[in-house]
């Protein structure tokens, strides 16, 4: 439904800024804090690759990119549409612009695991 | 066109002017533009549309006849009874016949929506001095839904709105009104707007006395404009005097009514000595009608038991927070405003100036003496007699503005558009003009303090012969002063040039009540006179006065027809 | 009585302001804002331009920026601001026309986008609508109806100071009234417009700055947030 296009991401934004408050504290928690050859102090890169090679891991890793991506690139589009200033040509621009950085990215981050 | 006029002039051609945007004016629009939408209308408004007026200050509601139980003569009844029998009789029952039909529209049409009862219907709530209970409102502040509503109509119709846009002066030729001369408040351009037909709806001018309860902006232009170009007045002395406006010492605050609803209610009234004063004068008590209670107020007042700041006291504590907040939020908030507490404190009143019944003379078309000249609401004189009730004031300028709106559509129907004068526009705005230029001269702000004096002490709630006759006296010579003042500036947005507009005006009408109150040898309804303090049965008669050449006021009266209702014997 | 020391945005001509004009008055203990500015009009400097027409707090044409925060003059209560200098300045968001006047220009023509007047197929009919005072119209909107359309909100508004597309919280309000009115039915145009992704509810970012602000504490951030929930099921506006 093309007339609801603006609340679906509205939604999409309220969703994903949840989604991310409990990411974010999750990965604290992973990175910081879980691992026990972390808190010793002897972290390897054999542990890390030992859990990313995980495919739950991976999932959780990659919808953290995509959803963090999504949140921070449509909430730079929203900043762009308060001001006026910024053309409607200007502000498709940017939205293009922005939807290429979000694949790029996405692209990028997903792709790193292929490599593993 | 030439002429030499120290401003620009700019024209504009419409079939049809209306000038003042209250409820009057914006019904008149409003029909207008249903019957026909392709006729040019023009509104000029001093104030902001739909934000000027005392249309927009209404609380308390409008009248009309809705419950099958109620009925069109008891409605007429009680407004001939409350107009102390001097009503135009025709005119009073078009207005509650045609009130009921209007309230459709306002809701249908202009998208009001007024307060229901539980199974959908309309509420209507109690007025003092009627027999039904018949005030149709939105909460306490009915006139904001009306003018609103009848703004947003306007906004989506081609009617072309002129915002803070004074009339100054009709333009005339051979006896015939053809546009006005206009003012633009913010740009200081003049215009004279070329019309097939004229119509007055600006609002009375209560704002003449010391203490009043009207719109600041508003100051009898459309009277006074009448008066200069030579149409006739009825009943000029009947001036309502509301029992209950706050006193906030000298802020323009003073003035602004507590509703009336809170006498209704049970609220009571002191002197300064603590005494139930009403108990002297009205059995009714402090549920006396409007022009006993302020008459009563005021007699207290000037024989020195008054409150420290010249009032006398509302106490509605005894009718409880509770109840209070729940009928009348409105009042309770604009009491601590000021830092008065209605809930638990008695809060300083005294009488407040705030309708005006007398006006331009109309027949049941709105149609004035003058051809091409119509009047609605407040500006026109007749309905109301001696003493308007609550909640009829609205309703008159709701119905009376669409019949003008009505009436004019008929007249302009196959009119050529009138001729107007070069010489005249010229001289009018020379004139208006004049103290712009002028070096030296009184400010008008004094002068406007002189003129509320005058007229609050000696053609106030109470009058007599030999105060009026002063008071006329001293209103000729404000007048010629006025004429001398100076207030050099730029014409655009030039405060002191308006106000100096506004005393003009405002002594042109205030003469007209002071003449007339001097010939109206008995007290009547809202008018009341030491020197004759009864009703008289002989004055069962209307006063109409008649501008002349001169300037002055030819007085002629003519015995009520009482068409519909003859008074008892005892009035 | 009391001294009061009131600066004032001054135009030069016409215009926004160029200069501060600083007065010094004595008020009585009740005196508002607006009496102060008549005071000085009248006795100070009689070109003094302001706006006011009920100064009861009905009219809504008295709103400035009074100590930095945009009130209606008429019923701001000088002693209450707890300060012996008052700073007066016009409504911001507004092209200004002269000292504290501003145009509501740009107001109105947002207002008039989201059709305000009435749509009804009813607007003929000799029978007033049944609307129980029970239904929903009846409840939830009397607060929300008693805009004065001062446009203190579109003043305070954080998103208007950048967005000049934006409709503002009172226009939103205002459509969202009409929305609800039992008897219109101009409802996909008008949630056409406040759907808009540059004008419509999206810009808000529930600052709250227009509700604390409204003198009238109409809670116009519920009203755009409401709209927001009602664009997935519109139907649902009406409902009884
Ligand atoms: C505080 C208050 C409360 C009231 N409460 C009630 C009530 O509860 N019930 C009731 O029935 N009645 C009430 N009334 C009375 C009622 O408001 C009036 O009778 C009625 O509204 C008058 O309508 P009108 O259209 O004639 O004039 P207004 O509504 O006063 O409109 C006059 C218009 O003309 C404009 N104007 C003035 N001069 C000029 C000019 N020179 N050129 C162009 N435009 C001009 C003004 O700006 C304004 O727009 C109340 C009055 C007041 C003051
Ligand atoms: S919503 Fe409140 S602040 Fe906004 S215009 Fe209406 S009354 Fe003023
Ligand atoms: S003057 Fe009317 S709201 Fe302040």
């Amino acid at each position: 439904m093309p007339a609801y296009r603006n609340v679906l991401w509205w939604y999409v934004q309220r969703i994903t800024g949840a989604l991310l408050v409990v990411l974010l504290t999750l990965h604290f928690w992973v990175e910081h804090f879980m691992s026990k050859t972390l808190m010793r102090g002897d972290l390897t890169y054999a542990v890390i690759l030992s859990r990313i090679s995980n495919p739950v891991w991976q999932a959780i890793d990659i919808g953290f990119l995509l959803v963090a991506l999504v949140h921070g690139l449509n909430g730079l589009r929203n900043i762009v549409l308060d001001y006026s200033r910024v053309g409607p040509r200007v502000a498709q621009a940017i939205t293009v612009a922005l939807v290429a950085v979000g694949l790029v990215w996405s692209w990028w981050g997903i792709e790193a695991f292929s490599k593993l | 066109m030439p002429h030499s006029s120290p401003l620009p002039i700019d024209t504009l051609d419409a079939d049809i002017l209306i000038i003042g945007a209250g409820g009057a004016g914006l019904l008149a629009a409003l029909h207008v533009h249903e019957t026909d939408p392709k006729l040019k209308i023009v509104v000029a408004v001093k104030g902001l549309l739909g934000q000027s007026g005392c249309t927009r200050m209404v609380q308390g509601g409008y009248n009309a006849v809705l419950n099958p139980s109620d009925s069109l003569e008891r409605h007429f009844t009680d407004t001939i009874k409350g107009g102390a029998y001097i009503n135009n009789q025709e005119l009073a029952w078009m207005l509650v016949a045609e009130s009921p039909k209007r309230i459709v529209e306002l809701e249908n049409k202009a998208g009001c929506i007024f307060d229901r009862n539980p199974d959908g219907t309309i509420h209507q709530k109690a007025f003092a001095g009627q027999s039904f209970d018949r005030t149709v409102h939105k909460g306490d502040l009915t006139g904001i839904e009306i003018m609103s509503n009848l703004r947003d109509y306007m906004l989506e119709t081609d009617i072309r709105i002129l915002q803070e846009c004074r009339g100054l002066d009709l333009l005339t030729n051979d006896g015939k009104v053809g546009g006005a001369l206009l003012l633009n408040i913010r740009t200081g351009r003049l215009s004279t707007v070329r019309a097939k037909a004229t119509l007055l709806a600006t609002g009375g001018g209560a704002t003449m006395y010391r203490i009043s309860s009207p719109s600041l902006e508003k100051s009898g232009d459309g009277m006074a404009m009448a008066r200069r170009a030579g149409a006739g007045f009825v009943d000029m002395e009947m001036l309502q005097f509301h029992p209950t406006g706050l006193l906030v010492g000298t802020s323009v605050a003073t003035g602004g009514l507590l509703e009336e609803g809170l006498r209704g209610a049970g609220a009571h009234l002191y002197n300064g000595l603590g005494e139930r004063f009403m108990e002297r004068y009205d059995p009714k008590l402090e549920r006396a009608t409007r022009d006993v209670v302020a008459r009563s107020s005021y007699l207290e007042i000037v024989a020195g038991r008054g409150s420290p700041n010249g009032g006398v006291y509302i106490d509605g504590s005894h009718l409880g927070e509770e109840f209070l907040l729940r009928n009348f939020p409105g009042m309770v908030e604009r009491c601590a405003d000021y830092g008065f507490d209605l809930v638990h404190d008695r809060v300083e009143v005294s009488p407040s100036a705030h309708f005006q019944m007398g006006g331009i003379t109309i027949d049941l078309a709105c149609r004035s003496s003058l051809d091409g000249l119509f009047a609605a609401g407040e500006d026109a004189g007749g309905v109301h007699g001696a003493n308007r009730l609550g909640g009829n004031g609205v309703a008159d300028s709701i119905v009376f503005g669409g019949v003008a709106g009505d009436s004019m559509t008929d007249y302009v129907m196959g009119r050529e558009l009138p001729t107007i004068s070069a010489a005249q526009i010229t001289a009018l705005s020379q004139h208006w003009t004049r103290p712009l230029a002028a070096a030296r001269g009184e400010r008008p702000f004094g002068l406007r303090e002189e003129l509320e004096d005058v007229m609050w002490d000696r053609v106030g709630v109470v009058r007599n012969g030999a105060d009026l006759e002063s008071a006329l006296d001293t209103l000729a010579a404000l007048r010629e002063r006025a004429q001398q003042a100076a207030t050099a500036g730029p014409a655009a947005s030039n405060p002191a040039w308006n106000a100096l507009m506004d005393v003009l005006n405002l002594c042109d009408i205030g003469q007209m009540v002071a003449q007339s109150a001097l010939v109206r040898t008995e007290s009547r309804g809202a008018h009341y006179r030491l020197d004759y303090a009864s009703p008289d049965p002989s004055w069962l008669k209307n006063i109409f006065l008649t501008p002349n050449d001169d300037g002055d006021l030819d007085v002629h009266f003519e015995p009520v027809k009482f068409t519909r209702l003859a008074p008892p014997s005892s009035i | 009585m009391k001294p009061y020391q009131v600066k004032i945005a001054r135009s030069a001509g016409n215009g926004a302001p160029t200069e501060v004009g600083t007065f010094e008055v004595v008020l009585e203990e009740r005196m508002t804002v607006l009496d102060a500015l008549f005071n000085i009009q009248r006795t100070q400097d009689d070109s003094l331009s302001f706006r006011c027409a009920c100064r009861v707090g009905m009219c809504g044409t008295c709103a400035m920026y009074i100590n930095s925060v945009p009130r209606l003059a008429c019923k701001t209560q000088v002693s209450r601001l707890n300060s012996s200098t008052v700073t007066i300045g016009p409504l911001p968001n507004l092209p200004v026309i002269k000292d504290l006047v501003v145009s509501l220009e740009p107001f109105f023509e947002q207002w008039k986008k989201i059709k305000p007047a009435l749509h009804s197929p009813t607007r003929d009919s000799k029978e007033l609508a049944c609307i129980p005072a029970t239904s929903r119209y009846a409840r939830e909107t009397p607060q929300k109806r008693d805009c004065i359309t001062c446009g203190i909100c579109y003043g305070a508004c954080g998103i208007k100071s950048s967005s000049a597309e934006y409709l503002g919280p009172a226009a939103i309000n205002k459509a969202f009234l009409r929305l609800m009115d039992p008897r219109d039915t101009a409802t996909e145009e008008r949630l056409e417009v406040i759907n808009n992704e540059r004008a419509g509810v999206w810009r808000c970012h529930a600052q709250f700055n227009c509700t604390a602000a409204c003198p009238k504490n109409i809670d116009l951030t519920d009203t755009i947030m409401r709209l927001k929930r009602a664009m997935l099921f519109p139907s649902g506006l009406k409902k009884a």
